[in-house]
């Protein structure tokens, strides 16, 4: 391998890195740690994002709550649970809110502001990054 | 309060506050098309609204803010306004204003002012940055000139597998305004009246039900609505006119459909010299590269089942490119061929063999 071809690698390894350094780390979907649901799948939480489902798949009452558009958590979500680009989400809320049908679940700011509303709210959902997991909250799924 | 609106107003405007703004509860929400478009033939007007003259104080051009609020744990309010970039600067009309009660967690009744799903995208036909076109196909979304009723809905949702099917019954009244076709123009002129002039109506009652399949890549659905309707210059009383539809939009890797198909059928009284039969449909596909989706359009535009010397006939093929440039903003572009049948005006003032009409829009959402 020359010279070039080496530098070429890894500036691109290095634009890899802080692009997607991030964006592969764990996400985990939170909830109240009295939360007694069992068995959420990816899809549920998708539906209730989506305001497809209002409850949890054994009937609880859910509240979930998004983070701002800017974050790595709320990019990750969207293309690993919402499996939708943000054009897309905008269009699907567009639809739905302004025929009055549902409002999307609020933006409520960074992973930190999540675990803390989760951690205070029995019907909570969210998710953030792994690393931020305590005893505050509890797991439901893990987003690899 | 008006504070904290100015405040939420404001921050939207400069791009702070990212989707919804929220204050002490009230949500504000809103959409923004403005446009430009010119038709290639000159003597002649289309759909009332379109001439050789490009215009931005078109039909197109709107503004709407919705605001919402929690009332309490069940009930919601909401009300969306509208500003319209046609006529004079004092006409914003309130298209939605009604209050939402959720009796179970699958179903919604709303009473109000609501716009009803004649056809599948009647209730975000405002909406612009919502579908590809510049504006819905009109051989089939004018087949209904009345949108919204001040009664009662009821959403209820079920699931089907996957899948979530919406029904949807809706009851109420409301009044209208139709314009005088280019084929009744001359039937009309009896009455001191021209092509484009306004016709205003009252529909006492207005009942019709919208089933939707939504599933994971699209939305299926078919909707029926009658309306009894009033005239008293034109000798109509209490007579009917039915819509009957059915629609289906997929959005599949990166492939867009639209598919809708409409039959309005009215008694063979006086109300059949205002509305006569009609049938409309139209095929829009797409395919989306990242933000550009280029599409195109098939539509057309025929007699009822009771064949009228009144009933529009045309297709047109419209050619247009959606481009979301940035989160929230779309460009749109369109060439639009529209060819009436001969001896028939289409949806144009006058008889014509063909014109193509040239727009441009900017299409928000906040």
């Amino acid at each position: 391998m020359n010279i070039q071809m080496k530098m070429a690698w890894a500036g691109l390894l290095l634009v890899a890195s802080s692009a997607f350094g991030v964006a592969q780390a764990e996400l985990a979907i939170i909830a109240h740690p009295s939360q007694k649901v069992v068995g959420v799948s990816q899809d549920n939480v998708s539906d209730i994002y989506l305001g497809r489902s209002k409850t949890f798949p054994n009937g609880a009452a859910v509240e979930a709550v998004d983070q701002d558009s800017g974050t790595a958590s709320y990019q990750q979500f969207l293309a690993k649970v919402l499996k939708m680009d943000a054009a897309a989400l905008k269009s699907y809320w567009a639809k739905r809110i302004f025929s009055g049908k549902a409002k999307p679940p609020k933006g409520l700011g960074d992973d930190e502001a999540v675990k803390k509303w989760v951690a205070a709210n029995p019907n909570g959902l969210g998710y953030v990054q792994g690393k931020f997991v305590d005893s505050s909250v509890k797991v439901l799924l893990i987003i690899p | 309060m008006k504070k904290v609106l100015l405040g939420s107003l404001m921050g939207a405007a400069l791009g702070m506050t990212a989707g919804a703004a929220h204050a002490e509860g009230v949500s504000i929400n809103g959409f923004l098309t403005t446009s430009v478009a010119r038709l290639g033939k000159s003597d002649v007007t289309y759909l009332n609204a379109f001439t050789d003259q490009p215009r931005f104080d078109n039909t197109d051009s709107r503004l709407g803010l919705q605001f919402s609020g929690e009332i309490n744990e069940w009930m919601s309010a909401t009300a969306q306004l509208i500003a319209r970039g046609r006529g004079g600067n004092e006409n914003i009309i309130t298209d939605w204003a009604f209050v939402s009660i959720a009796a179970h967690d699958d179903l919604q009744i709303r009473t109000g002012k609501l716009k009803f799903p004649t056809f599948l995208i009647s209730d975000y036909y405002e909406v612009g940055y919502a579908y590809p076109w510049i504006r819905p196909p009109q051989e089939l979304y004018s087949l209904n000139p009345i949108t919204t009723l001040v009664g009662v809905d009821a959403l209820y949702t079920v699931p089907v597998g996957q899948a979530n099917l919406l029904l949807q019954p809706f009851v109420g009244s409301n009044r209208g305004t139709a314009y005088v076709s280019g084929m009744q123009a001359p039937a009309f002129s009896g009455f001191g009246l021209t092509a484009g002039d306004a016709i205003n109506f009252d529909a006492p009652v207005l009942v019709g039900l919208n089933a939707a399949l939504n599933f994971d890549i699209g939305t299926l659905r078919a909707g029926y609505l009658q309306a009894e309707v009033d005239q008293a210059a034109f000798g109509i009383l209490g007579e009917k006119a039915d819509f009957a539809s059915i629609g289906l939009t997929i959005d599949w890797r990166n492939v867009v459909l639209y598919a809708e198909y409409a039959d309005r059928n009215v008694e063979k009284t006086a109300i059949a010299n205002a509305f006569p039969d009609q049938q409309g449909a139209y095929v829009t596909l797409g395919y989306r590269f990242g933000r550009l989706l280029p599409h195109v359009t098939y539509a057309t535009m025929d007699e009822g089942k009771d064949a009228s010397p009144l009933a529009l006939k045309q297709t047109s093929t419209t050619v247009g490119l959606r481009y979301e440039f940035l989160n929230g903003a779309a460009l749109k572009f369109e060439y639009q061929m529209i060819e009436p049948e001969k001896n028939n005006t289409g949806m144009f003032d006058t008889v014509i063999e063909d014109a193509a009409l040239y727009g441009v829009s900017l299409d928000v959402i906040f």
